[in-house]
């Protein structure tokens, strides 16, 4: 049994811990509020808010229920595009009224989605800005409006909020985004009983990639979820090393003060990476073990000489990608914790990625470089890169060789160039073997001369 | 004014046909399609899925009881692939099982042998091969060959549109019910309820009268689901026919990207030929349309590409030739445009290109040749007013664009890496279904007892507002409350013989019936009142839910009026049938006059281009939009930011790519096929609605005048300004007149040439 809230009602749902929220969710009578769009976290038209209890006490954010396993909200508070209603009640929230009076909805068939989204947004974004209602909606694909009766809508109805409140729930019940009923969920969930499920072997850390493929396969299973393994769940610094664990999210790392004081780039280069619904579940250890050549945080960890551990083995990032998709790892294990070195004081991490679309899209070449420039002169330099071989690159020569250069055209050509002979980039969707040569020279010349102040 | 279908929409109450609950017993489909672009087939094995769990029956082409054929102009498309498969994706086999995935997993058991022949992709090997649908077809008017003499200037040159997928965020979907006596209602997710009826009563052999077709509304269309609905309406109409059963079929993403056909892509030869001034004299294009594997609705696309052959323009001398190439892809369809989209590219391209060789700047070629008031089209057809002109001189001034050029130049000056463009992008786009018949539209109201409004019509409510326009007519016309009137479902029981909701004239044609009907019934109710309150009905009228006898309320109310009607035995329904008056076109000849009208408008489009890595960002699009009478103007305006915005998409990041050698789309995931998103939408987009010409009546709705395609146009302003910032950094660029202007290709013409 599975025991959740979902809106205002407690449920214990016999269904398989496998079975992604959205199928739960549209298979109950009259919860059809919640829409398939494409089964793949691309659109956004399934998103949902979970409520889970944590530290602060409950931690909203909007997911895409159809990557969601069932059982990862065992204990939770679900909250469907119907919850935010009470009963039949024909009153609309502050954004569904905008929404309407603005005409962003259209079709209407992503609109419970964005909804959703920016109730995610004001129930757990950590300020309450028009452009935080915005960046809400990067993950939510509308095809008919434009975006831009959304971005008028949002904006009234965020201008209009409160400067200063002292419950946030509180005030947002007061001011008609949330029904009253969500004062109460706190202590419910509570009373929940405690789940009964057990794991058959299969293990799930976000869930954001195995859903997108093996969604049929997972449905029936009872997986392990390393979400509850609090011991996989920690950002610190330990002296001169970062330890980041395995189950740490994509907000988690972005929202970090550790990181953020020591990598001051990466929360701009982190809004890049997929939405803001797949970050709050995608791991950086689903990231790193996922083993896409185009990984945008094995580039990042790569650049900063990051190490992983796997049964408590420490292995140099650089070492533990084999070949496509092989890792250094056997069957069984999982990948426990990402570490890496305080880079030095002064070293910058600068980190891109281009893609046919800037935000929610797979990068056709990503890097991230670690460098350090003083008087003109490079000092040490790490630049690794994706999309331009089987497994995520250290540029190794390239790399050494800046390192005590001066900054010049004539550096940048020689880096260029060492770089072309370190690559092995195919022709594929995501681009052309030239384009990705010529992507990775740009992105190396945009390295050493943007993010210098100069 | 609202688009009243929102109110739903916000709260997740509407329904989508997926979202309608399922009878008992529903059966489940899944379609095995074809795994191969081409081949014979030699034998379908589906042995292994009979024994599947839950499997109920599966169906092929020897089911069928009546023709297996779904061509709607050309009977070229069988429903399920008997002896030949022509792409991958095509419908061969259907499974009916208990559950969705128990129906998946037998699907995936069937295997089919085949003898392989060589696929074809490029619509120009296409027509080498001789393998066009139709023979190629020519509008001309002047004389081309004369005409090229007197030309200064003659530029020559070739240019690639490439398709789109139209990403409606509801897949195809259909949920068929058995009633009594064999009849089936379907519930489909189409543009085209009586298509999916005519078709599906020609398959199973049945009368029109025992199919009927309901369309509660669309996740989004935008052409897609014209034709294209059809096939899987038919395929559930099928397995409920041979099951008794009601069937349920909703295509995955992957299926829906798959299986069915997009915006064509095109590719073009043209002569392009101006005197010193600048005036163009001549122009000379082929088209050689990817039509793909049927005919669907290639024709008519083509068709409309020859009818907006010249854009914006006006040329004396004009020979284009269309040539519909049949290919190996999924049959490629309907797309807001319909082919004109691609006739404006490359018009576009050719005076872009005729500029860079000229010197003569883009603009005042563009200026210079705008149509004016009484100019012949290719066709025969006089342009009716100036909205072109004056759309053009307003737009300008309304962007502000003789600063945005000084402040362009500034900021090119100062900033190496990145540089500003700008592009001015004149529309337009002729209003009606070129094939004339289909200008016909119906609408069946109904005033109850209580004084509410029942209004059927054949409009397809897919996000666009018709319904809501037509609830505002309605209550206009009974002076009532627009809550007063309600919109039902599309239904081929109340509303026959519909034409798609398709071209913009959804609400222009099922509007107009609706307000005959409204006026029927305001006639009779009139006569009752003059009855009633023995009074001239000359000098009756109503307003505020009230007679009216000349300037004072009388005291019969709207509800006390249709009381009184109805106890007096008065007709309270009406039925209207509306055609689109004074449109003909003969097709031998060429000439005529196909549309009611044309709506025209100007974008005027600012892009900053990263030049160093090739990415691009839409700063600002400003739009003069001649709509007429603007009836709702809040859906006017979505209708033009969302088309915009769709229009940019084709132009930059929207590329489908097939696979050289088996042509299997590589774009068929939302991962790897990239629509706009909320962060590449411009940062400003600023509308100006101008009025223009007035409409005779009984053209347009009440005034106002089309507005689902024609903006879709403004979005290729958004090339020709990403190209114009490129050359502001490499001004020797030699750029291909090829779309989707991809990341990948702006950043290989900025380094052509150069090193890193």
């Amino acid at each position: 049994m599975i025991s959740f809230i979902c809106n205002n009602k407690e449920i214990s749902a016999s269904s398989p811990g496998g079975l992604p929220v959205l199928d739960w969710i549209r298979a109950q009578n009259g919860l059809k509020g919640t829409k398939e769009g494409c089964r793949e976290g691309d659109c956004g038209a399934c998103t949902v808010v979970v409520g889970k209890p944590g530290k602060n006490g409950i931690e909203y954010s909007a997911l895409c229920s159809c990557l969601l396993p069932l059982g990862e909200i065992e204990g939770c508070h679900l909250v469907t595009i119907e919850g935010l209603s009470t009963d039949n009640s024909d009153e609309l929230t502050p954004f569904q009224r905008s929404f309407y009076d603005e005409a962003a909805s259209q079709c209407g068939f992503c609109t419970p989605g964005m909804i959703m989204s920016l109730t995610g947004c004001l129930l757990g974004s950590q300020e309450l800005t028009p452009s935080s209602a915005m960046e809400s909606l990067d993950g939510n694909i509308c095809r008919c409006t434009g975006y831009v009766a959304v971005k008028r809508a949002v904006e009234t109805v965020m201008k209009a909020l409160p400067q200063k409140w002292e419950n946030r729930v509180e005030m947002l019940i007061a001011n008609g985004h949330i029904p009253a009923y969500f004062k109460t969920i706190k202590q419910r969930l509570g009373e929940l009983p405690a789940g009964t499920s057990s794991s058959d072997g299969a293990i799930v850390a976000g869930g954001t990639d195995i859903y997108v493929h093996s969604s049929n396969k997972l449905s029936s299973k009872q997986p392990e979820f390393l979400s509850r393994r609090e011991d996989l769940n920690y950002i610190r610094k330990d002296r001169e090393v970062i330890r980041v664990g395995s189950a740490v999210t994509f907000n988690q790392l972005r929202r970090s003060p550790v990181i953020s004081r020591i990598l001051p780039g990466l929360k701009d280069f982190l809004s890049r990476v997929s939405s803001t619904q797949i970050r709050s579940r995608a791991t950086v250890g689903g990231n790193i073990v996922n083993a896409s050549p185009i990984a945008d945080m094995a580039i990042v960890f790569l650049a900063l000489n990051g190490s992983v551990t796997v049964s408590n083995r420490s292995i140099p990032l650089r070492e533990f990608y084999l070949s496509y998709k092989k890792l250094d790892m056997q069957p069984g294990e999982i990948l426990t914790e990402i570490s890496f070195p305080v880079p030095e004081p002064g070293s910058i991490l600068s980190s891109l990625k281009v893609a046919k679309r800037e935000y929610l899209d797979i990068a056709s070449v990503n890097s991230s470089m670690l460098f350090k420039i003083e008087n003109g002169i490079i000092l040490f330099a790490r630049i690794s890169a994706g999309g331009v071989s089987p497994i995520p690159l250290l540029l190794a020569k390239t790399g050494s060789y800046l390192c005590g250069r001066t900054l010049s055209e004539e550096t940048i050509a020689e880096a260029c160039r060492l770089a072309e002979s370190e690559i092995s980039p195919i022709s594929d969707v995501r681009g052309s073997k030239q384009y990705k040569i010529q992507l990775l020279k740009a992105q190396i010349r945009a390295h050493l001369t943007r993010s210098v102040r100069q | 004014m609202k688009h009243f279908d929102a109110i739903l929409h916000v709260k997740g109450r509407s329904i989508f046909v997926g979202d309608i609950p399922e009878p008992d017993g529903t059966l489940h489909a899944a379609v095995f399609t074809s795994p191969c672009a081409h081949g014979n087939i030699l034998s379908l094995d589906t042995s292994k899925a009979d024994s599947m769990p839950g499997v109920f029956m599966i169906i092929t082409a020897d089911d069928i009881p009546g023709e297996n054929e779904i061509g709607n102009i050309i009977m070229d498309e069988p429903l399920l692939a008997a002896k030949t498969v022509h792409f991958i994706g095509e419908p061969v086999a259907v499974v009916l099982a208990d559950t969705s995935s128990h129906a998946y997993e037998a699907m995936k058991t069937i295997s089919i042998k085949l003898h392989e022949l060589k696929p074809v992709s490029d619509p120009r090997e296409a027509a080498r091969l001789g393998d066009l649908i139709v023979p190629p077809r020519t509008f001309c008017c002047g004389n081309t060959v004369s005409a090229l003499k007197e030309c200064a200037h003659i530029i020559r040159g070739k240019a690639e549109t490439g398709g789109q997928e139209h990403l409606y965020l509801e897949t195809q979907s259909t949920l068929c019910v058995p009633g009594e006596g064999n009849v089936l209602h379907i519930s489909s997710s189409t543009q085209s309820p009586s298509f999916v009826q005519k078709i599906a009563a020609r398959v199973l052999d049945l009368p029109m009268h025992m199919i009927q077709v309901d369309v509660p509304r669309l996740g989004g269309a935008f052409g897609g689901k014209e034709d294209q609905a059809t096939p899987w309406a038919v395929i559930a109409a099928l397995g409920s026919h041979l099951s008794g059963r009601a069937v349920k079929l909703i295509l995955k993403r992957h299926e829906d990207l798959v299986c069915t056909g997009k915006r064509h892509p095109y590719s073009y030869n043209f002569t392009i030929g101006l005197n010193d001034a600048g005036r163009i004299l001549v122009w000379k294009v082929d088209y050689y349309q990817n039509s793909g594997a049927v005919s669907d609705l290639s024709t008519a696309i083509l068709e409309r590409s020859l009818f907006h052959s010249t854009g914006s323009y006006f040329v004396p001398n004009v020979l284009a030739t269309g040539y519909c190439c049949r290919t190996n892809l999924a049959p490629n369809t309907a797309f807001r445009g319909f082919g004109g989209p691609q006739a404006m590219f490359v018009m576009e391209a050719a005076i872009h290109k005729a500029s860079v060789e000229t010197g003569i700047p883009v603009e005042e070629i563009q200026r210079t040749n705008l149509l004016q008031q009484g100019d012949l089209f290719p066709y025969g057809m006089k342009y009716s007013c100036n909205e072109v002109r004056n759309s053009w001189d307003l737009a300008g001034k309304f962007s502000g664009i003789k600063e945005s050029r000084r402040s362009v130049q500034e900021f090119n000056r100062e900033n190496r890496y990145f540089k500003k463009g700008i592009a001015i992008m004149p529309v337009c786009f002729g209003i009606s279904f070129t094939t004339t018949f289909l200008n016909q539209a119906s609408a069946l109201v109904h005033v109850y007892t209580d004084g509410s409004v029942s209004i059927s019509t054949g409009a397809v409510e897919m996000g666009q507002g018709v319904n809501s326009r037509i609830r505002q007519v309605a209550a206009e016309v009974f002076s009532i409350p627009v809550e007063r009137t309600r919109v039902e479902s599309t239904n081929t029981s109340r509303t026959a013989n519909t034409s798609p909701t398709a071209a913009s004239s959804g609400a222009d044609m099922n509007g107009n019936a609706a307000l005959t009907a409204c006026k029927e019934i305001r006639t009779r109710l009139l006569e009752v009142a003059a009855d009633k309150l023995d009074l001239e009905i000359e000098n009756l009228c109503l307003k505020d839910s009230a007679v009216w006898n000349r300037q004072n309320r009388t005291e019969l109310s709207w509800d006390q009026l249709v009381a009184a009607a109805y106890m007096n035995r008065t007709d309270l329904s009406s039925h209207a049938h509306y055609a689109t008056p004074g449109i003909s076109f003969d097709k031998t000849t060429e000439k005529g006059r196909p549309f009611a009208y044309h709506v025209a408008g100007t974008a005027v489009t600012e892009v900053t281009v990263d030049c160093m890595l090739g990415t691009y960002k839409v700063d600002r699009v400003s739009i003069v939009h001649q709509g007429g009478n603007q009836l709702n103007p809040l859906v006017d305006r979505g209708q033009v930011e969302g088309a915009l915005l769709q229009g940019i998409g084709w132009m930059t990041m929207e590329e489908l790519a097939w696979d050289g050698e088996t042509k299997r789309l590589l774009a068929d995931t939302l991962a790897t096929y990239k629509v706009p998103d909320i962060n590449f939408t411009p940062d400003e987009v600023n509308i100006l609605f101008a009025e223009g010409e007035k409409l005779e009546d009984g053209v347009g709705l009440k005034g106002s005048k089309a507005i689902g395609e024609p903006p879709f146009m403004y979005g290729i302003g958004t090339w020709f300004a990403i190209l114009q910032a490129v050359r502001a950094f490499n001004p020797e660029v030699s750029f291909d007149y090829t779309t989707p202007m991809t990341p990948e290709r702006v950043l290989m013409a900025l380094t052509e040439g150069r090193e890193s």
